[in-house]
């Protein structure tokens, strides 16, 4: 039983950091249908970043955070989106994916060439001291992970909920015709979210640098789970983002324990063909329309 | 003009081909390199190739083998297997005498028949056993293989650690399962059996549910075989569970790849190793001294073994007195080569008639993140007798 | 008379397969083996090219169509069944297994039929690894048999690359053939509108599903010649990565154009050899090449000649505009 527990709880921490990749990919594709294969990476650039500023340049952390959010919203947010989704979004879905897969590879091999293809240590945030409470040990790092996961996925509900750039990204996202003859500047809230997403993947990677460790591949395995978060926990709620991240995390674990460690990485899966095949919106989804 | 355009390309494409394996000169021996510079194995596949290079600029300064001199050149499989089988199609072209590489297993084993259709002997630095057991007597391993790995790896845990209960960790891939299949065979023939035996995965981050499994079975040792990162990454989440239980390790765990980015978790971490930048034979510590005043970082175990390699042929060609690979071949196979004979092989090593080695290896503890060698290791067999060749 | 479009269309592929007959005998067997591997992938790729560049439903999963290919002539060629009984064992499970996916392809649209395939494609590829007696697991099958004829055998490098060339040539002149019946009509025009055609009496459930049937047979076909050319196989070369490749491969050679897949598969399979002093940055070259791709060449490199064939005509004719489907 207390194993069963330690599990979860490993489950939940590690879901809060899929759930934290997965939101920025929910609020992409709910603004301006775009789906970023290259998500992972976005959260890879970011950690590197992280280690420039603060491992490299003995930047203060507080330092170190506000410029990797801010180099990561100037490239990945207002980059990617001015350089690259304007002109593919006219295309259509297809061009974007793939331009998207390009740039996955792209930054993924960039970064093994130029800079290590070695993985590069990266200090703890919390304290990494086991906590006993009973026969379950814990570290602050698991607490902290899902504590930080929590407040952001509510900083931005509320944002979402309770601001009239929130409400604008919300009208793009039921409807982007009708918010555009609303008088909204839908392409320059899609830069906005865009940017947003960056921030996001920024925080994200200052959480998982720590237990992912950086280099340049780990972005495969973390934007693979994003999307299946995504896509199981509700394609187009923040929400979504935050169950199909928890669930995808405890499942995982639970699965591995107990059924079998060799097919690991298929039952999340299972549960993501379900999803698609009987409630292809998502658990918490809405159904699209037509827009 | 349309089949024009279709074809411009694939002339072009011929063209430069042809220019670029045009016949050199026969005044020097070619020694291709064939390793892995991107993809996945990029930095298994540069220690590899620096390595080999620094040996044949040290050969090559001290007037060659047997008054030839060697040229060496990079070949990218991109650690795909079907584009090593191209590239290995391609550098044979050139009718090397031997060849450098591969490092990967998977690529290694589809690469392999070729070289032995053309006649070139190959040194890999593959170290998955079943490269030895595919009956080809053209390949020749720089390290020994797991069988031999795991034979004093499962001694050393029993009768110097004397563990109890051991559990094994390892990841799901040719070289992890074939670890884990000698692991539990050597273990068997003890009358043991692993307490615990749990696969992972490449790139996974979090190792709970392999953590709470050890802890559950109350193993006194666990047997940590996982690729550079996920070790670290295991070791980390081991300190932070609090568990007691000892991490033993082949390779792998004490890798400087592992230490580096595990930071001070994996201090305490015993691994059986071949080769190590922290050895205290004197003969290894000059090349790793070397090696990082070329290339400005500490060789890994990649690097001894391309190194190795190089001098395991200068050794057999002196031995055979001449340049003719059948004799070569022959001559590297069971056989005994010491370092008096040639300073290069770092240590005395057995090649067996499967061209796999036998060799002296070292018990590492990490202390303050460092691999520290607390004991050499003897070869498993012996003693063999060193044959002629000419 | 002017010929029509596919007419030149045979014209050039009768040549190229000339050309191709002719050649090998003056090339080393490097070059040889690389024109086979380019012969394979161009398969793979037209199968690839008919399910997403034609009739535009996302596959990921074709290296495990592909799979289903080479371990069935790897492993039946264990037991010593003759190479094309293997070969059309696996072709039929790919076809079949393009059924089964055909079926989610109906219910869900672009991304999530991508996720379902990029989930198929892992599955397969646990299967592959972890059914060790059946498939050797990750060390794989080595010494896979090239097929035999009785006293005549294909072993000899030479003569399996004419043995793949002939394999080729059917499946190019199936595709040829579909393409330009009713089928091919069918998807291009759902391609471009899926209601449209829909209201115009496209069956959309047929023709969706045959796309991705005969696109994943296409693979296995490609995965059986594979295996024997390579000699040894393990589940690492079916991975997702594989078939991001193919993709590549597709798009860069031209999606939705029949000339795509063998520029795109010569393309991918050489570049690497030219950009030889590069070491190191063909990935790095071709992501980028992707990307600019996508945002100026849409229609892959195959789009550049239609710019120099258009300048080049002194009439434009309303055929050749860029917006109508081929």
């Amino acid at each position: 039983m207390t194993d069963f527990v330690q599990l979860c709880v490993a489950g939940v921490s590690i879901g809060a950091i899929y759930a934290m990749a997965a939101i920025g990919f929910v609020l992409l594709w709910q603004t301006s249908n775009t789906i970023n294969f290259a998500q992972g990476e976005f959260v890879v650039l970011p950690a590197f970043a992280m280690v420039l500023f603060f491992v490299i340049f003995r930047f203060p952390f507080a330092v170190a955070m506000v410029a990797t959010v801010l180099v990561s919203t100037l490239l990945l947010g207002f980059g990617v989106k001015e350089l690259l989704v304007t002109r593919l979004l006219k295309m259509g879905v297809l061009p974007l994916v793939i331009a998207t897969i390009g740039l996955s590879l792209l930054i993924r091999y960039s970064l093994q060439q130029f800079w290590t293809p070695l993985a590069l240590p990266f200090p703890a945030i919390f304290s990494r001291d086991p906590i006993r409470l009973g026969t379950i040990v814990v570290s602050l790092e698991e607490l902290g992970n899902i504590l930080f996961a929590a407040a952001t996925i509510g900083a931005l509900q509320v944002f979402i909920t309770h601001t009239k750039l929130g409400w604008a990204m919300q009208a793009v996202a039921q409807n982007r015709t009708l918010a555009s003859v609303l008088g909204i500047n839908v392409g320059r809230l899609v830069t906005i979210t865009f940017m947003l997403n960056a921030a996001l993947t920024a925080i994200a990677a200052i959480l998982i640098a720590p237990v992912y460790l950086v280099k340049y591949d780990i972005g495969v395995s973390l934007g693979l789970k994003a999307f299946y978060a995504a896509i199981i926990g509700g394609f187009n709620q923040i929400r979504g983002a935050l169950l199909g991240g928890l669930l995808v995390g405890v499942v995982e674990t639970l699965s591995a324990a107990y059924i079998s460690s060799h097919f690991r990485d298929a039952f999340a899966l299972v549960i993501l063909i379900a999803v698609l095949l009987l409630k292809p919106e998502g658990i918490w989804g809405v159904k699209e329309e037509w827009a | 003009m349309r089949r024009g355009r279709s074809v411009q390309p694939l002339l072009a494409a011929l063209l430069t081909l042809l220019a670029v394996t045009s016949a050199s000169p026969q005044s020097v021996i070619k020694l291709p390199i064939v390793a892995e510079i991107t993809g996945g194995g990029a930095s298994v596949g540069a220690m590899w190739r620096d390595a080999v290079n620094l040996a044949v600029e040290e050969i090559n300064r001290k007037g060659g083998i047997l008054g030839m001199k060697l040229e060496t050149s990079v070949q990218d499989t991109q650690t795909d297997p079907p584009t090593s089988v191209a590239v290995m199609r391609r550098v044979l072209n050139d009718k090397p005498f031997a060849i450098f590489g591969t490092v990967y297993s998977s690529s290694t084993v589809a690469n392999m028949d070729i070289t032995r259709q053309a006649g070139v002997p190959q040194f890999t630095g593959s170290e998955s056993v079943i490269i030895s057991q595919k009956g080809n007597d053209n390949i020749f391993l720089t390290s020994f293989t797991q069988d031999t790995g795991m034979a004093k790896q499962v001694r050393w845990l029993l009768d110097d650690l004397k563990a109890e209960k051991i559990a094994l960790v390892w990841v799901n891939n040719a070289f992890g399962k074939g670890g884990h299949d000698m692991f539990v065979q050597f273990l068997k023939e003890r009358g043991k059996a692993p307490v615990v035996d749990i696969s992972t995965e490449v790139q996974q981050a979090d190792f709970t549910p392999e953590l709470t499994k050890v802890r559950a079975s109350g193993a006194t040792h666990v047997m940590v075989y996982n690729h550079e990162e996920e070790n670290a990454r295991f070791m980390i989440q081991l300190r932070k569970m609090g568990l007691t239980v000892e991490p033993v390790g082949e390779t792998t765990l004490c890798a400087q790849t592992t230490i580096t980015p595990g930071g001070a978790a994996v201090n305490g971490a015993k691994c059986h190793v071949g080769l190590t930048a922290g050895s205290p034979i004197p003969l290894m510590v000059d090349v790793s001294r070397r090696f990082q005043e070329k290339y400005n970082r500490v060789p890994d175990h990649n690097a001894f073994k391309g190194y190795i390699g190089v001098h395991m042929l200068k050794a057999a060609v002196q031995r055979v007195g001449g340049w003719d690979q059948a004799k070569v071949r022959a001559c590297l196979h069971n056989n005994v080569f010491t370092t008096a004979e040639e300073a290069g092989l770092l240590m005395d090593l057995y090649v067996n008639e499967k061209g796999s080695l036998d060799r002296p290896s070292f018990i590492v503890e990490v202390k303050d993140q460092k691999s520290v060698v607390v004991k050499t290791v003897g070869m498993l067999g012996g003693p063999y007798n060193v044959r002629p060749c000419k | 008379m002017p010929l029509g479009r596919w007419a030149l269309r045979g014209l050039a592929l009768a040549a190229a397969l000339a050309l191709c007959v002719v050649l090998p005998s003056t090339l080393d067997q490097y070059k040889l083996y690389v024109m086979s591997l380019t012969l394979v992938y161009a398969i793979l790729a037209i199968g690839l090219n008919l399910t997403l560049g034609y009739a535009g439903q996302i596959s990921l999963c074709h290296a495990a169509f592909m799979a289903f290919g080479s371990y069935a002539v790897a492993i039946l060629g264990q037991h010593g069944v003759p190479f094309e009984i293997g070969l059309v064992i696996g072709v039929t499970l790919a076809f079949g297994w393009g059924l089964v996916l055909g079926f989610p392809a109906l219910k869900v649209k672009h991304h999530y039929l991508a996720m379902v395939t990029l989930g198929f494609n892992i599955i397969v590829f646990l299967v592959l690894r972890n059914w060790e007696s059946l498939t050797g697991g990750s060390f794989g099958i080595s010494n896979v048999a090239r097929p035999a004829w009785g006293s005549l055998s294909f072993k000899s490098d030479r003569a399996y690359y004419f043995y793949i060339l002939a394999w080729a040539a059917v499946v190019v002149a199936s595709a040829y053939w579909i393409l330009t019946s009713r089928w091919g009509r069918a998807f291009r025009a759902i391609r471009e509108n899926e209601m449209r055609a829909e209201v115009v009496g496209v069956s959309l459930m047929n023709y969706k599903l045959m796309a991705f049937a005969v696109g994943a047979a296409y693979a296995g076909m490609g995965g059986a010649l594979f295996a024997p050319l390579l000699g040894y196989i393990d589940p690492g070369a079916y991975t997702l990565d594989r078939s991001i490749q193919f993709l590549m491969m597709v798009v860069l050679g031209g999606l939705g154009r029949f000339e795509g897949p063998f520029i795109g598969a010569l393309v991918v399979t050489v570049l690497p050899e030219v950009l030889r002093g590069s070491e190191g940055l063909y990935l790095i070259i071709y992501a980028l090449a992707v990307i600019l791709m996508m945002l100026f060449m849409p229609k892959g490199l195959v789009g550049l000649w239609d710019l120099a064939w258009r300048s080049s005509r002194s009439v434009i004719s309303p055929s050749t505009s860029s917006a109508s489907p081929r």
